[in-house]
């Protein structure tokens, strides 16, 4: 057993030379951080495509795929890998300092997905303090029974013995580029099979576009989708329908129907297959290229095309149209609250 | 140097800024710690400007157009209410007391509305800071 | 002195757990515990959300099972809102999720555990993967299951709209009706899918079993639990919609209760060692991480599922299902290792059911929505997830804006049995304080005969075994 051991570890040191002697080769490391796992199904929805790629491609870390191990990456000299691919946004200590360690070996890092990205959903949970989070999951939730009072901690003794650790939650999830610097984006939730291929394609031409977000458009979502044209010249909302609401017809624009839908701001490239099933965007692709906080940036666009035709001074009428806007937090900043201006701000103070 | 709360006013040209014009004039004193950015609209103000001002220090914001119906640009204060709608609903579910950004119109002529409204905010900040709003 | 041996992290699953397993110096194992490392409260910041925006936010919890979730959630809404869907919906919805069952169980046996089986446990490390996968089984059969998976997912996309979080759920029905071409391509590969899952299961049957059979049937890695899974009102296997039947270790009916009454039953445990909740049943009691009729844990996903139910619907799985049983001789089966088997009958049961529904014509009705809502209150969602119950459970204001929402998520309900199982394992394999990493592997394997999902990890071709080990004296 012992002598299979040692093979194997020769074997895998021969592997390492090789593949450090195939210089032309582009060395990359892939790597979740508190990711639901969608990112890596879309690299395997890739599928045959992916193949053309991964020719060209070393994959020297991922924990999933390749026989290699945090020791095995520390012991790499900085800056060896080429390409770092980061998914999930950072909600641990855990996840922070093996982002902090790839980004020493890194020449390039890539925030591969929206929560990498910009938070993504599990990022709503900014929106409340990490005691009332423990205090609904562990204490209230009407299944669990914990008259204790347990908690999971860092340090705890299993039953029966022995000393097991868990790593500490961080007060907030924070996009990647809060912990360690970011060199590029694929935007979405997750990144469509063409979108993944159209950025590996442009990381391996060298040709970067100048806001460094690979894969997807810099124009709006609206800008591709078939509906478009049944837009009107001059928009104006007098209420809003949640999707729940109204039977939406299939050619129409849903901003027009009343339905929110985030297409005015959020890149194009996805196909607009949440539209094509008669559902709204929900911008997963990220914003364009000018925008910095999407939600205000769609809070303007919502306010402009609300009673926008009205010459009359109705205040409790705009009041009443913007009242039919339900949520808009969650919904304006689905997937990008922890990068927003208004989470920044609270988290500094 | 007063150390009282730190209120940005953006005051729309045609009408809030000349009110506060003319108070200046009749020497009918707005607070101190006022601090007024005149827009050519109070639709000019975008929510991203709220926010900044909160970042760099603000303890509250004020924003203060024309009456509807007045705009010089017809709409813009109409946009500016329904902005302002919008984000104090964000602000509220975000934690920062929506009541640190309050929209009102004065008009023109308006110079004791002006002081009343101005006065009456940064006093509910102060009250606000102290209370730990 | 005790040494501690931390497999971190687990993997072929869900990367963000680890096993720790406690040796003597004579190489006793003394305690052993699988922990769930992570947590994002999602039961928390969904507080405030529109409730019909849940079936596009709870996919976010898993990206490999995001169908389970939007199904369930979906079904969470049409009690919230008391709208059936008209039939044509629960056709689509039906169709939709057997088409994912199938896919992922087949990403499961092939691609995540399926090297453990068919390259062998202990095998070289450097073979426990696809490419080893691929030198038995041969490249034909690895790229069928490629075109079989990716066939299925490009329906879900033509139904859910995305295949990785789909959208199309809503209160009372979807939000698109199918073509004929929809149809058709969903005919053509239901045959394919039927077929292939039955070559899978001769596969196994005759090629893996024989050779794994001691492995298999070790009594020592037997856990003798209760078994839970949603059945039709007749006791016949179920994962879109039904009662949840619960049986006890010796095969006796204990509950079949509507799972809006959930909470009735299920009560969920709090240890300082997992961020993960264990589920147990309330009238039994938690006597701690053991098995036995006087302890409430039990096992869902497809063994259980299999041990809950009586039958199955369709006649090809069905003969399939009693083969199983009559070859191991006992029903509830209570082998770990057989959950691999179930898994596979599983498949040719959804893959049936994909059958018989795109062969439905009512399908293809344009009614597809039932848009008479009622005010909202609260309601219960459950579906068979591919790795065991998943329970939604969403209450509003009248606005329909969520004021307290439950999940109660697949691998949870084996989160205890899965510590057990580990345990077990450790023991019987284990008998040196330095294990070798074949060795280590059979400890896994145990686990992935679960195919857990904590917050799921997907994977990919080229999978390959990690045992990132260290050994630390304490």
């Amino acid at each position: 057993m012992l002598e299979k051991l040692f093979g194997q570890k020769k074997q895998k040191a021969e592997q390492e030379q090789e593949v450090k002697q195939e210089s032309q080769k582009v060395k990359t490391a892939f790597y979740w951080a508190t990711s639901c796992g969608g990112c890596e199904e879309a690299i395997l929805d890739v599928r045959e495509k992916l193949f053309d790629v991964l020719d060209k491609i070393d994959i020297l870390f991922w924990p999933v795929a390749v026989d290699t191990k945090y020791s095995d990456v520390e012991a790499l000299e900085d800056k060896l890998l080429d390409a770092v691919f980061i998914n999930g946004g950072i909600s641990n200590i855990e996840q922070k300092e093996v982002v902090k360690l790839l980004r020493k070996k890194a020449k390039a890092v890539i925030a591969f997905g929206s929560c990498a990205h910009m938070g993504g959903i599990p990022g709503l949970r900014n929106l409340y303090s990490i005691e009332d989070g423990l205090e609904r999951v562990y204490f209230t939730t009407p299944s669990t029974y914990n008259p204790e009072r347990a908690l999971p901690s860092e340090k705890s003794e299993l039953p029966g013995g022995g000393e097991v650790t868990l790593p500490p939650l961080l007060p907030n999830v924070l996009p990647l580029e809060e912990v360690i610097s970011v060199d590029f984006y694929v935007p979405g939730c997750p990144p469509l099979p063409e979108t993944i291929l159209k950025a590996l394609e442009v990381l391996l031409s060298g040709d970067i576009p100048e806001d460094n977000v690979l894969g997807a458009e810099s124009k709006s979502l609206c800008n591709f989708c078939d509906r478009n044209q049944s837009k009107p010249e001059n928009l104006s909302v007098e209420r809003y329908y949640r999707v729940h609401e109204k039977a939406i017809p299939p050619d129409k624009c849903l901003l027009a129907e009343g339905v929110i839908c985030l297409g005015p701001v959020t890149r194009g490239g996805c196909g607009e297959k949440c539209i094509n099933v008669n559902m709204p965007c929900r911008g997963c692709y990220g914003p364009l290229p000018d925008i910095d906080d999407m939600g205000l940036r769609f809070l303007s666009n919502i306010a402009s095309i609300t009673c926008a035709g009205e010459e009359s001074t109705d205040e409790s009428k705009m009041r009443d149209a913007i009242a039919t806007i339900k949520d808009p937090v969650g919904t304006f900043y689905r997937f990008s609250y922890p990068d927003s201006s208004i989470n920044k701000l609270v988290r500094r103070r | 140097m007063n150390n009282g709360p730190v209120v940005v006013a953006f005051c729309c040209n045609y009408c809030s800024y000349e009110a506060a014009d003319r108070a200046g004039s009749a020497k009918k004193n707005y607070p101190e710690n006022l601090r007024i950015i005149r827009v050519p609209c109070s639709g000019r103000v975008e929510p991203e400007f709220i926010v900044k001002a909160f970042e760099n220090g603000a303890d509250g914001v004020m924003i203060l157009g024309c009456h509807p119906g007045s705009c010089h640009f017809k709409t813009g204060n109409h946009k500016a209410y329904r902005r302002y709608l919008l984000l104090k609903e964000i602000l509220r579910a975000a934690g920062i007391d929506e009541e640190r950004v309050k929209l009102d119109w004065v008009g023109a002529s308006e110079d004791d509305k002006l002081v009343r409204v101005s006065t009456e905010f940064v006093e509910k900040i102060r009250e606000l800071d102290t209370g730990g709003g | 002195m005790t040494r501690k041996i931390v497999i971190s992290p687990v993997t072929r699953l869900e990367g963000h757990g680890k096993i720790d397993i406690f040796v003597s110096e004579e190489g006793e194992v003394l305690n052993a515990a699988f922990q769930p490392v992570e947590l994002r409260m999602f039961e928390k910041f969904t507080e405030g959300r529109c409730a019909e925006e849940m079936p596009r936010i709870t996919p976010r919890i898993c990206g490999v099972c995001p169908t389970a979730h939007h199904m369930a959630s979906t079904k969470c809404l049409d009690d919230l809102f008391k709208a059936e869907p008209p039939e044509a919906a629960k056709l689509i919805r039906e169709l939709l999720y057997h088409t994912f069952m199938t896919e992922d169980h087949l990403l499961h046996f092939y691609i995540l555990a399926g090297p453990d089986f068919v390259v062998g446990p202990d095998a070289n490390k450097l073979e426990r993967n696809v490419v080893g996968l691929l030198k038995v089984v041969g490249k034909e059969t690895v790229a069928k299951v490629v075109d079989v998976r990716g066939k299925c997912r490009e329906l879900m996309e033509r139904i859910g709209g995305k295949v990785v979080h789909p959208v199309c759920g809503l209160p009372g029905g979807v939000s698109k009706p199918l073509t004929s071409e929809d149809i058709e391509f969903a005919k053509q590969i239901a045959e394919e899918c039927v077929d292939f899952s039955k070559w899978t299961l001769q596969l196994f049957k005759e090629k893996l079993l024989p050779k794994y059979k001691d492995v298999v049937l070790n009594n020592n890695l037997k856990i003798n639990t209760y078994y839970m899974g949603l059945v039709s009102n007749g006791n016949s296997l179920e994962l879109y919609d039904g009662m949840l039947r619960v049986v006890n270790p010796d095969g006796e009916e204990h509950a079949k209760f509507n799972p809006r009454n959930y909470l009735d039953y299920i009560a969920e445990r709090v240890e300082p060692w997992s961020y993960v909740k264990m589920p147990y049943l309330k009238n039994v009691g938690w006597r701690g991480v053991v098995d036995g009729k006087d302890s409430g844990i039990y096992r869902v996903a497809p063994l259980a599922r299999c041990n809950a139910a009586d039958k199955i619907s369709t006649k090809e799985a069905q003969e399939e299902y009693k083969e199983m049983y009559e070859t191991i001789g006992e029903k509830p089966i209570h082998h770990t290792l057989a959950f691999h088997w179930a898994r596979l009958v599983e498949i040719l049961y959804s893959a049936e059911r994909m059958q018989e529904i795109a062969n439905n014509s009512a399908i293809l009705s344009e009614k597809i929505r039932n848009e008479n809502l009622k005010i909202p209150e609260e309601g219960v969602g459950c579906v068979e997830a591919p790795r065991g119950t998943l329970i939604h459970h969403y209450v509003t204001d009248e606005d329909g804006i969520l004021t307290k929402v439950n999940l109660i998520v697949a691998t949870q309900h084996n989160l205890a049995a899965i510590n057990l199982s580990v345990k077990n394992a450790a023991k019987t394999f284990i008998n040196t304080p330095e294990p070798d990493d074949g060795t280590l592997n059979m400890v896994e394997m145990l686990f992935r005969a679960y195919d857990p999902c904590l917050a799921c990890a997907s994977h990919n071709l080229s999978i390959r075994d990690i045992v990132n080990f260290r050994v630390v004296k304490t």
